[in-house]
């Protein structure tokens, strides 16, 4: 038979891509579930609605929709001042669908990441190699999953578009961690020089780190929001969710339309999240993503009212304003890459002290009364800090408690249980 | 004061009615379709036979996974917290860990010289160590889960059962049974097996526990043993409630009666 006669599909074939298109369509159901049951809150406006929309669009036309070539990132490392200088679109992959997990496991070990496992099922769907939807994916080297994502990949059958691997330091205090931090923005700059076909200048970049500047400032007023109990931590994550599927510039002007909104409705209330009835809690621990919100829901379900979280799914999601005192190229990279370095709270580092640290230092703050460390069954490394941070926290007479869960709803009452037992074990009414 | 708290639970939905502090009444049926009707019927058992009217009646407290469906109650309460205020007042402030086998899960909580808990820990999703095991295991050997602790006084040896999942160790018991262990035997095995598994929820708190320091409640803690293998296994004493199974739903009517207590 002439080899230039197209051959019809095997059963086979048809049997998986039936499997993705119904796959897709669960995964499609799951979004639309969660975006109706949060329209249905009586906390929702309509200024939340323009989120909502951009995490209710499929992903192909939402990138299509920016009208600039993307380049998919792991872990919030990867400075996203760089490739938007590079006239890039930076997005960050997760997963959060359930659904999505059912189409990779097959391939996959059996206790891994379910937020990995749920993403490589998603980009089973997406039929990576044919839309060309990512210029490239920049993985950083932070866990044994991302390590080998490459090799996921392959093993689900997915060809990934270029990638460049980052291998930021993992002693975040030695005296050359801030130089092969360095290294590595430095290489990823030639890596986007490569894909972009230009080179930038100080110009391009000290306008790119402008621009998230301005994001930065309206996150941190909604950050300052959610500490007065004026926002609460579900909408928080709705809007940290849908940050990559826009144009910073739209997400900014659409989280300044949200806090003026906010801040109008709510003048005449001068909470400052000193509510004395209220169960406040930290939220710390593996990120949570979009529609996958069960530990937030279970959370607001047993009365906890999440003020401060330290996920990089939420709060972490920009690293901070970016300290700049020499204006040329090299200056600003190395600010850029300062700002990352030291702004990476991932319990990845060996010498996690800091991170245990930190969480002792924070409870000066008496706005919170309690710590939930969420932990996503196969994420080894915040199961470790969970472990490290535990004991230094009770010592100072703090309530903390380690909830171990996936994306399966399966444990829902069980863990409804420890919530609301924790939420009394606080002693507040 | 008289309060009810209602426990209602994933195998049995358990009520006790308590006056002043006293548990004056309680009562017990399957957990079925229709939660709140067969509560409801507990409460009109219970004042019934107390000649008790509406009126006496000042609160009700609901715990348990299926508390939400009992709409007549006006309080609910989770029931870790049910559990340590019930066992505190019950062992007389004497329990510093309590050892819960509920239906489908089982709790390790551990309480404070004042009843206040101080930690807890659950299984995970698993129904190995839970109620639910107990009747799996009665299931197989074709026994009632009450027969348990009169077999485990028979002199026969204890088998070695490996498995800690409850589907697994269906088919080694399968297995067991057909190369001729006895029941009896079955059941000393399984003892062991689940009181390993406790044992690791409660960690090192049994290592400095003193008598009347470690209490096992639920239902499956009737089955002495269960207890004697738990015993064993933690090297300390391990005390029991005259009713375990009605713990939670008198901390519950306990709750409740604190609760009116408190200057509103």
């Amino acid at each position: 038979m002439p080899s230039n006669i197209p051959q019809a599909p095997s059963n086979a074939i048809l049997r998986l891509q039936a499997r993705r298109d119904k796959i897709s369509q669960l995964a499609a159901n799951e979004i639309k579930t969660k975006i109706e049951s949060l329209k249905a809150r009586p906390d929702y406006k309509i200024e939340y609605s323009y989120f909502l929309d951009l995490l209710s669009a499929p992903l192909a036309s939402r990138l299509a929709a920016i009208n600039k070539p993307a380049v998919a990132f792991l872990c919030q490392v990867a400075p996203l001042e760089l490739i938007e200088a590079h006239g890039l679109h930076p997005y960050r992959l997760f997963g959060g669908h359930h659904a999505s997990e059912r189409l990779s496991a097959p391939n996959l070990p059996a206790v891994m990441c379910p937020m990995l496992r749920s993403l490589l099922g998603h980009l089973m769907t997406l039929d990576l190699g044919g839309d060309d939807s990512f210029k490239a994916l920049i993985i950083p080297t932070m866990c044994d999953w991302t390590v080998k994502f490459d090799s996921l990949s392959n093993l689900c059958g997915l060809k990934l578009p270029k990638v460049h691997l980052m291998d930021p330091s993992r002693v975040k205090n030695s005296p050359q961690a801030p130089k092969r931090w360095l290294g590595e923005t430095s290489s990823l700059n030639k890596f986007l020089e490569s894909l972009s076909g230009r080179k930038i200048g100080p110009r391009e970049l000290s306008r790119a780190i402008e621009t998230y500047q301005e994001a930065y400032l309206g996150f941190s007023q909604l950050i300052d929001l959610k500490r007065k109990l004026r926002l609460p931590q579900i909408w928080f994550s709705v809007i940290a969710s849908s940050f990559y599927l826009d144009t910073v510039q739209n997400w900014t002007k659409a989280v300044k339309g949200l806090l003026a909104a906010l801040c109008l409705k709510d003048k005449i209330e001068t909470n400052d999240g000193h509510n004395k009835k209220s169960q406040n809690v930290f939220l710390a621990g593996s990120p949570i993503f979009f529609p996958n919100f069960k530990m937030l829901d279970l959370l607001e379900e047993a009365g906890l009212m999440v003020v401060i979280d330290d996920l990089c799914s939420s709060e972490r999601l920009l690293p901070g304003p970016v300290f700049i005192t020499d204006h040329s190229f090299y200056g600003l990279l190395t600010a850029l890459s300062q700002r990352y370095h030291l702004g990476c709270l991932c319990p990845t580092f060996a010498d996690h002290h800091h991170a245990v640290n930190k969480f002792t230092n924070i409870f000066i703050n008496p706005i919170f009364k309690g710590i939930i460390f969420h932990v996503l069954k196969g994420c080894h490394l915040f199961d470790l800090k969970s472990l490290a941070v535990e004991p230094n926290v009770k010592e100072l007479g703090i309530k903390f408690l380690r909830v171990e869960t996936d994306y399966a709803k399966e444990d829902a009452n069980t863990l409804l249980t420890r919530l609301e037992a924790f939420g009394s074990s606080l002693g507040v009414a | 004061m008289i309060t009810i708290g209602i426990d209602l639970g994933s195998t049995a939905i358990k009520m006790a009615l308590v006056d002043n502090g006293q548990l004056r009444w309680s009562g017990r049926r399957p957990t079925a379709p229709g939660q709140e009707r067969l509560a409801q019927e507990l409460i009109d058992r219970a004042m019934d036979e107390l000649n008790l009217k509406g009126s006496d009646i000042e609160g009700i407290a609901a715990t348990g996974y299926g508390k939400k469906l009992l709409t007549t109650a006006n309080s609910l309460v989770d029931e870790i917290s049910a559990n340590a205020l019930g066992l505190h007042h019950l062992s007389c402030g004497q329990g510093r860990v309590i050892i819960n086998v509920g239906g489908q899960d089982l709790k390790v909580i551990r309480l404070d010289a004042d009843g206040k808990i101080v930690d807890f820990r659950m299984n995970d999703k698993c129904a190995a160590g839970t109620g639910r095991f107990f009747e799996q295991v009665a299931r197989i050997l074709d026994i009632e889960v009450e027969s348990f602790g009169a077999l485990s006084d028979a002199p026969d040896e204890p088998v070695e059962l490996n498995s800690t999942c409850a589907v697994f160790a269906e088919s080694e018991i399968v297995s067991l049974l057909a190369r001729g262990a006895s029941p009896a035997s079955v059941i000393k095995g399984f003892h062991i097996s689940l009181a390993r598994r406790v044992a690791s929820l409660v960690g090192s708190a049994a290592a400095t526990a003193s008598d009347f320091e470690i209490w096992l409640d639920g239902g499956p803690s009737q089955d002495r043993g269960f207890r004697a293998a738990l015993e064993d296994e933690l090297m300390c004493s391990v005390s029991v409630l005259k009713a375990p199974q009605y713990t939670v739903a008198f901390g519950a009517a306990l709750y409740k009666a604190l609760d009116l207590a408190l200057p509103k």
